[in-house]
């Protein structure tokens, strides 16, 4: 994912000032000191506020169960308590802790989110790589699949397979391909799964048409002229040129999983026994008259992930036509 | 137009939506005949296939997870015995070789007749009839409210391009873009109509029958749906619309002293309408998602809640009679903005010509 390599190893006490001494933060981030004129202008502070936001949420995917917070399913206090000293955020129709649910619910969200863009970013690429490359008869066939990947709407596909494959209330057979598994990790597999293929057509058409512009450059004829296999060319020349555009769209890919997968909490399709964005918002709306809080939570949490990745696949878009004009 | 004019005719003589919007689908292609008959034709040939394909798609995943020992024991209850299983299975042919389903199934599908329901045996067709004038209107609604909202606002942030006016368009477009539909809509359902009780939190009116009500119980759906969309197509419109400004074409007609409105309004905004519209069609998927999502929130009776419904009941046959629908519906969709396409942008049309 491209995620990691966009997060700067900042100390965690830092992270928790979230939103507080803005011109501070923007000052000692520690930024390496090549590169770092032309760009640093152009980031600003709110470029810092998202890579700070998804850091947080990074840290709540990776290691929730080491935060100091209720177990996911400990039972904190009364329920539907509004937030109060002791449960900062205030205790779900369970009485369980909301933050909990939105920490460990990051974990799900994220999680499988994430798993699907490399997933779909894989399968995408290489289709995307291949078609532009090759052209011709490669071309036309997988562009042809892609298209009909296309042609049924995200949601609906992902509904039919999660619905078709991992139907709520579990086959007596419930297996993941070739194994065991309980109803609620089939479900996440096969949301993971739909998810990717959901990915992968959006992917594949950036990846073809990026590769398109870049193996008619100079340096790939130059490449060919020296006798380089073709394998070699799509590794070596093509892909490192074609990487920041998917990267970009990956970002964008995440943002969008994550609603899809909270929708199909909506529909209640997948496993809806966890703790994750979608169930909890699902959970409260029954109480959104009297306990807003239920649901604010939770969409305050996929509002901001969303938000920062939105924000920062701009960005990349913006630093790349940089990159691309100097060239 | 004359498409627009039979939906519209037929809406209020009152034949069925189904010959209206295939009479409409037979007029604009009739039409785009006439004016590029090779590109259609050429577009034609591929339809075919992607539609089997996509029919084909949907009726593997449900004939290979699910046997039809599990059909029948989700459908006759788990007590039921052997010989109402194998009898329940003969009677739906359920154990016919898995390419002789789909041709009977498509047989049926071709003329209309998608299978009658497993569960409380009314016609799918029927089933799906009922919903999805519904979801239209939804769907439309929203698409209309969202162009409404981006046009102006494209065109104005482009206009003030780098400026303070086009920096708080874009980020409200931003920030709009990232909030799901469906956060947005449980919001507005606490503000509007839970706190300040100015509209109806849920349910549905039909047309026919309170037209006042009907827009009132439509509004925030729309709206819900509405916002996202405009923020993507405005943000599109704007990034099209600052490099038509940079034309020569638009710095004459401006030394020729048209007013800037004039410039904007006339000039501009035609050449840079195009992405607009392709997405505007593309879109249209995503508008599916979103509009089954609304319906479920706001509990109106909408191919949402259908499929939401079979996938509770195991109603497989309904499930996947409303996927066909939908991903049929959404492939003729996007054929048909192809051809209108070519109509608008007469650069297509002469290179395909």
């Amino acid at each position: 994912m491209s995620e990691p390599d966009l997060v700067p190893d900042s100390p965690v006490d830092r992270l928790k000032v979230d939103g507080g001494n803005v011109s501070s933060l923007a000052e000692t981030s520690g930024e390496p000191a090549a590169a770092a004129s032309y760009q640093a202008k152009k980031k600003g502070v709110f470029f810092w506020l998202a890579i700070i936001w998804l850091a947080i949420i990074l840290i709540c995917v990776l290691f929730a169960n080491f935060l100091p917070v209720p177990e996911i399913d400990e039972r904190v206090g009364d329920i539907r308590q509004g937030p109060s000293s002791e449960n900062l955020l205030g205790t779900n129709n369970l009485g369980r802790s909301v933050l909990s649910q939105c920490i460990y619910g990051a974990r799900r969200s994220m999680g499988v989110a994430m798993i699907a863009t490399l997933g779909g970013t894989i399968m995408g690429g290489t289709i995307g790589l291949l078609a532009g490359f090759y052209r011709r008869t490669i071309d036309t066939v997988l562009t042809s699949i892609v298209n009909i990947m296309l042609a049924i709407p995200g949601l609906v596909l992902a509904l039919a397979l999660v619905g078709f494959f991992a139907p709520s209330g579990g086959f007596e057979d419930q297996r993941f391909l070739f194994f065991d598994v309980s109803p609620a990790t089939n479900a996440t597999l096969w949301t993971a799964i739909a998810l990717a293929i959901l990915a992968t057509p959006a992917i594949a058409r950036v990846a073809r048409a990026q590769t398109l512009v870049w193996s008619d450059r100079e340096f790939v004829l130059a490449s060919r002229t020296i006798g380089t296999r073709n394998l070699r060319i799509i590794v070596r020349d093509v892909l490192p040129n074609v990487l920041p555009a998917m990267a970009s769209f990956a970002l964008i890919g995440i943002a969008a999983l994550v609603v899809v997968e909270a929708a199909l909490a909506f529909f209640g399709v997948g496993d809806v026994t966890g703790a994750s964005w979608g169930i909890a918002i699902n959970n409260g709306r029954a109480d959104l008259e009297d306990y807003p809080h239920m649901v604010l939570f939770p969409s305050l949490f996929m509002f901001l992930t969303i938000l920062s990745l939105n924000y920062l696949a701009d960005k990349f878009v913006d630093l790349s036509d940089i990159r691309e004009a100097g060239v | 137009m004359a498409a627009i004019v039979i939906l519209i005719v037929g809406w209020i003589v009152g034949i069925p939506l189904s010959i209206r919007l295939g009479l409409a689908f037979l007029v604009i292609v009739a039409g785009a005949m006439v004016t590029n008959g090779s590109y259609v034709l050429k577009r034609l040939a591929t339809l075919v296939p992607t539609l089997l394909l996509v029919t084909l798609f949907t009726f593997f995943l449900q004939t290979k997870r699910v046997t039809p020992e599990v059909v029948a024991i989700r459908v006759l209850g788990t007590g039921a015995n052997a010989d109402a299983v194998d009898k329940f299975i003969v009677e739906n042919n359920l154990d016919a070789p898995f390419l002789q389903q789909y041709l009977d199934w498509l047989s049926g599908a071709v003329v209309g007749d998608l299978g009658t329901s497993f569960v409380n045996n009314i016609s799918v067709s029927e089933q799906i009839g009922e919903a999805i004038p519904i979801s239209l209107q939804l769907m439309v609604y929203a698409q209309l409210l969202a162009l409404v909202i981006s046009v102006p606002a494209g065109v104005y942030a482009a206009y003030r391009a780098s400026r303070r006016g086009d920096a708080v368009v874009s980020t409200a477009a931003l920030g709009f873009l990232s909030i799901p539909n469906f956060i947005l809509a449980t919001f507005l359902v606490y503000i509007l109509a839970l706190w300040l009780d100015l509209l109806p939190a849920t349910s549905y009116v039909y047309l026919h029958e309170s037209v006042i009500d009907h827009f009132k119980h439509m509004l925030l759906p729309s709206v819900s749906l509405a916002m996202a969309l405009s923020a993507t197509y405005m943000r599109l419109l704007r990034g099209d619309m600052v490099s038509t400004l940079q034309e020569s074409f638009i710095t004459t007609a401006k030394a020729k002293g048209v007013s800037p409105a004039k410039v904007l309004w006339g000039h501009a905004l035609r050449p840079s309408s195009f992405t607009l519209l392709t997405v505007f069609a593309v879109n249209s998927g995503v508008l599916i998602g979103g509009a089954l999502i609304i319906e479920i929130i706001f509990i109106i009776p909408g191919m949402g809640n259908k499929i939401v419904a079979a996938i509770v009941g195991f109603d497989f046959l309904v499930l996947q009679g409303a996927v066909v629908v939908l991903a049929v519906g959404f492939v003729l969709l996007n054929f048909l903005i192809d051809l209108l396409y070519t109509a608008l942008d007469p650069r297509i049309r002469n290179v395909r010509a």
